[in-house]
Protein backbone atom coordinates (compact mmCIF):
# COMPACT_ATOMS: atom_id res chain seq x y z
CA UNK A 1 0.00 0.00 0.00
CA UNK A 2 2.93 2.30 -0.54
CA UNK A 3 1.96 4.00 -3.72
CA UNK A 4 -0.95 6.10 -4.80
CA UNK A 5 -2.11 3.73 -7.55
CA UNK A 6 -2.36 0.73 -5.16
CA UNK A 7 -4.20 2.80 -2.55
CA UNK A 8 -6.56 4.21 -5.16
CA UNK A 9 -7.40 0.69 -6.40
CA UNK A 10 -7.90 -0.49 -2.79
CA UNK A 11 -10.42 2.24 -1.90
CA UNK A 12 -12.17 1.93 -5.27
CA UNK A 13 -12.74 -1.78 -4.65
CA UNK A 14 -13.79 -1.10 -1.06
CA UNK A 15 -16.38 1.51 -2.13
CA UNK A 16 -17.54 -0.36 -5.25
CA UNK A 17 -16.31 2.06 -7.89
CA UNK A 18 -14.84 1.41 -11.31
CA UNK A 19 -12.61 4.02 -13.00
CA UNK A 20 -15.49 5.53 -14.99
CA UNK A 21 -17.98 5.69 -12.10
CA UNK A 22 -15.38 7.22 -9.77
CA UNK A 23 -14.46 9.83 -12.39
CA UNK A 24 -18.15 10.72 -12.65
CA UNK A 25 -18.67 10.82 -8.84
CA UNK A 26 -15.62 13.07 -8.44
CA UNK A 27 -16.76 15.38 -11.22
CA UNK A 28 -13.71 14.69 -13.35
CA UNK A 29 -13.17 13.89 -17.02
CA UNK A 30 -14.45 10.34 -17.75
CA UNK A 31 -10.93 8.99 -18.34
CA UNK A 32 -9.23 10.86 -15.45
CA UNK A 33 -9.10 7.90 -13.03
CA UNK A 34 -8.07 5.46 -15.75
CA UNK A 35 -5.24 7.84 -16.73
CA UNK A 36 -3.96 7.87 -13.13
CA UNK A 37 -4.16 4.07 -12.79
CA UNK A 38 -2.45 3.47 -16.14
CA UNK A 39 0.30 6.03 -15.49
CA UNK A 40 3.59 4.22 -16.14
CA UNK A 41 5.48 5.82 -13.22
CA UNK A 42 4.23 7.45 -10.02
CA UNK A 43 1.08 9.39 -10.84
CA UNK A 44 1.23 12.98 -9.70
CA UNK A 45 -2.23 14.55 -9.99
CA UNK A 46 -2.97 18.22 -9.40
CA UNK A 47 -4.23 19.03 -5.89
CA UNK A 48 -7.72 19.94 -7.12
CA UNK A 49 -8.08 16.55 -8.83
CA UNK A 50 -6.67 14.80 -5.77
CA UNK A 51 -9.07 16.53 -3.35
CA UNK A 52 -12.07 15.69 -5.59
CA UNK A 53 -11.03 12.01 -5.53
CA UNK A 54 -10.66 12.11 -1.71
CA UNK A 55 -14.20 13.50 -1.39
CA UNK A 56 -15.66 10.93 -3.78
CA UNK A 57 -13.98 8.05 -1.93
CA UNK A 58 -14.60 9.66 1.50
CA UNK A 59 -11.01 9.21 2.57
CA UNK A 60 -8.49 11.40 4.32
CA UNK A 61 -5.68 12.72 2.05
CA UNK A 62 -3.16 10.78 4.15
CA UNK A 63 -4.99 7.55 3.39
CA UNK A 64 -4.63 8.08 -0.34
CA UNK A 65 -1.23 9.74 -0.75
CA UNK A 66 1.89 8.25 0.89
CA UNK A 67 3.70 11.61 0.53
CA UNK A 68 0.98 13.48 2.40
CA UNK A 69 0.81 10.72 5.01
CA UNK A 70 4.49 11.26 5.86
CA UNK A 71 3.98 15.05 5.93
CA UNK A 72 0.91 14.85 8.18
CA UNK A 73 2.64 12.44 10.56
CA UNK A 74 5.49 14.94 10.82
CA UNK A 75 3.13 17.77 11.73
CA UNK A 76 0.70 15.69 13.84
CA UNK A 77 -2.55 15.71 11.92
CA UNK A 78 -5.25 14.31 14.22
CA UNK A 79 -7.09 11.13 13.32
CA UNK A 80 -9.53 11.39 10.41
CA UNK A 81 -13.18 12.16 11.14
CA UNK A 82 -14.30 8.67 10.24
CA UNK A 83 -12.22 5.60 10.80
CA UNK A 84 -14.59 3.20 9.08
CA UNK A 85 -12.46 3.23 5.94
CA UNK A 86 -9.32 2.18 7.75
CA UNK A 87 -7.05 -0.05 5.70
CA UNK A 88 -7.37 -3.75 6.50
CA UNK B 1 -19.71 14.97 -1.47
CA UNK B 2 -20.38 16.81 -4.70
CA UNK B 3 -18.21 19.54 -6.12
CA UNK B 4 -21.01 22.08 -5.42
CA UNK B 5 -21.03 21.09 -1.74
CA UNK B 6 -17.26 21.53 -1.65
CA UNK B 7 -17.65 25.01 -3.13
CA UNK B 8 -20.08 25.84 -0.30
CA UNK B 9 -17.55 24.63 2.26
CA UNK B 10 -14.94 26.84 0.60
CA UNK B 11 -17.26 29.84 0.87
CA UNK B 12 -17.91 29.04 4.54
CA UNK B 13 -14.19 28.94 5.23
CA UNK B 14 -13.51 32.28 3.59
CA UNK B 15 -11.29 34.15 6.03
CA UNK B 16 -9.46 37.43 6.24
CA UNK B 17 -6.34 37.89 8.35
CA UNK B 18 -4.07 40.97 8.35
CA UNK B 19 -5.31 41.87 4.87
CA UNK B 20 -4.57 38.40 3.49
CA UNK B 21 -7.51 36.61 1.92
CA UNK B 22 -6.99 33.18 3.44
CA UNK B 23 -9.25 31.49 0.93
CA UNK B 24 -6.68 31.25 -1.79
CA UNK B 25 -3.44 29.31 -2.18
CA UNK B 26 -1.48 32.27 -3.55
CA UNK B 27 -2.16 34.53 -0.55
CA UNK B 28 -1.70 31.66 1.92
CA UNK B 29 1.65 30.96 0.28
CA UNK B 30 2.64 34.64 0.63
CA UNK B 31 1.42 34.64 4.25
CA UNK B 32 3.51 31.62 5.23
CA UNK B 33 6.54 32.90 3.27
CA UNK B 34 6.37 36.17 5.20
CA UNK B 35 6.03 34.26 8.46
CA UNK B 36 9.14 32.21 7.67
CA UNK B 37 11.07 35.14 6.16
CA UNK B 38 11.43 33.50 2.76
CA UNK B 39 11.25 34.96 -0.74
CA UNK B 40 10.13 33.01 -3.86
CA UNK B 41 13.69 31.99 -4.76
CA UNK B 42 14.75 30.93 -1.26
CA UNK B 43 11.51 28.96 -0.76
CA UNK B 44 12.00 27.19 -4.13
CA UNK B 45 15.54 26.24 -3.07
CA UNK B 46 14.45 25.11 0.40
CA UNK B 47 11.67 22.98 -1.10
CA UNK B 48 14.04 21.44 -3.66
CA UNK B 49 12.07 22.81 -6.60
CA UNK B 50 13.07 24.61 -9.77
CA UNK B 51 14.23 28.16 -8.77
CA UNK B 52 11.30 29.79 -10.57
CA UNK B 53 8.65 27.31 -9.31
CA UNK B 54 7.28 29.49 -6.49
CA UNK B 55 7.42 32.62 -8.63
CA UNK B 56 5.45 30.77 -11.34
CA UNK B 57 2.75 29.77 -8.82
CA UNK B 58 2.48 33.36 -7.52
CA UNK B 59 2.41 34.79 -11.05
CA UNK B 60 -0.39 32.41 -12.10
CA UNK B 61 -3.42 34.44 -13.21
CA UNK B 62 -6.14 32.12 -11.91
CA UNK B 63 -6.12 29.90 -8.83
CA UNK B 64 -2.96 27.80 -9.12
CA UNK B 65 -3.32 24.03 -8.63
CA UNK B 66 0.18 22.60 -8.18
CA UNK B 67 0.78 18.87 -8.49
CA UNK B 68 0.74 16.81 -5.33
CA UNK B 69 4.55 16.36 -5.08
CA UNK B 70 5.22 20.10 -5.56
CA UNK B 71 2.54 20.87 -2.98
CA UNK B 72 3.98 18.37 -0.47
CA UNK B 73 7.48 19.86 -0.88
CA UNK B 74 6.11 23.38 -0.29
CA UNK B 75 4.25 22.24 2.87
CA UNK B 76 7.42 20.61 4.17
CA UNK B 77 9.59 23.68 3.46
CA UNK B 78 7.04 25.99 5.15
CA UNK B 79 6.41 23.49 7.97
CA UNK B 80 2.65 23.59 7.53
CA UNK B 81 -0.04 20.97 7.11
CA UNK B 82 -1.88 20.61 3.79
CA UNK B 83 -5.02 22.43 4.97
CA UNK B 84 -2.89 25.36 6.17
CA UNK B 85 -1.62 25.99 2.65
CA UNK B 86 -4.60 25.08 0.48
CA UNK B 87 -8.24 25.82 1.36
CA UNK B 88 -9.22 22.77 -0.72
CA UNK B 89 -7.94 20.49 2.04
CA UNK B 90 -9.82 22.18 4.90
CA UNK B 91 -12.89 20.02 4.68
CA UNK B 92 -10.93 16.78 4.62
CA UNK B 93 -9.56 17.02 8.14
CA UNK B 94 -11.36 17.23 11.48
CA UNK B 95 -9.24 20.35 12.12
CA UNK B 96 -11.37 22.15 9.57
CA UNK B 97 -13.92 22.88 12.33
CA UNK B 98 -11.43 25.22 14.02
CA UNK B 99 -10.62 27.91 11.44
CA UNK B 100 -8.02 29.54 13.68
CA UNK B 101 -6.09 26.30 13.77
CA UNK B 102 -5.00 27.36 10.33
CA UNK B 103 -2.79 30.03 11.81
CA UNK B 104 -1.39 28.11 14.73
CA UNK B 105 2.17 26.84 14.86
CA UNK B 106 2.28 23.08 14.17
CA UNK B 107 2.23 21.05 17.36
CA UNK B 108 0.96 23.86 19.58
CA UNK B 109 -2.10 22.66 21.54
CA UNK B 110 -1.83 19.19 20.02
CA UNK B 111 -0.61 17.85 23.36
CA UNK B 112 -3.61 16.50 25.24
CA UNK B 113 -1.96 15.67 28.55
CA UNK B 114 -0.48 18.27 30.85
CA UNK B 115 2.27 16.79 32.97
CA UNK B 116 3.03 18.68 36.14
CA UNK B 117 6.47 18.39 37.61
CA UNK B 118 6.11 17.03 41.17
CA UNK B 119 8.15 19.40 43.31
CA UNK B 120 8.49 19.25 47.15
CA UNK B 121 6.44 22.47 47.30
CA UNK B 122 3.62 20.94 45.25
CA UNK B 123 3.69 17.79 47.39
CA UNK B 124 3.57 19.87 50.60
CA UNK B 125 0.67 21.94 49.26
CA UNK B 126 -1.23 18.76 48.29
CA UNK B 127 -0.64 17.23 51.75
CA UNK B 128 -1.82 20.42 53.44
CA UNK B 129 -4.95 20.47 51.24
CA UNK B 130 -5.65 16.80 52.13
CA UNK B 131 -5.30 17.53 55.84
CA UNK B 132 -7.65 20.53 55.59
CA UNK B 133 -10.17 18.41 53.67
CA UNK B 134 -10.01 15.67 56.33
CA UNK B 135 -10.62 18.19 59.12
CA UNK B 136 -13.56 19.67 57.18
CA UNK B 137 -12.00 23.07 56.45
CA UNK B 138 -12.41 22.59 52.70
CA UNK B 139 -15.85 21.85 51.31
CA UNK B 140 -15.52 19.40 48.47
CA UNK B 141 -17.33 20.33 45.29
CA UNK B 142 -17.28 16.72 44.13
Amino acid sequence: MNDLKTRLRFYMRKNGFNPTSLSREAGLNATAIRDILEHPGTPNPRIDTFVKICHALQVNPSQLSPALEILCNTYKIPAPKEDKLRMG
Amino acid sequence: MTWEALARVKAKNSLQLNGFNMDNLKTLLKFHMERKGLNPTSLSKKAGLNVTAVRDILAHDADPYPRIDTFTKLCRALEVRPHQLSPLFRDLYSHEEDPFDNFREPGEGDEKHIVYEVTPELLAALNEWCEQKKSGQVVSKG
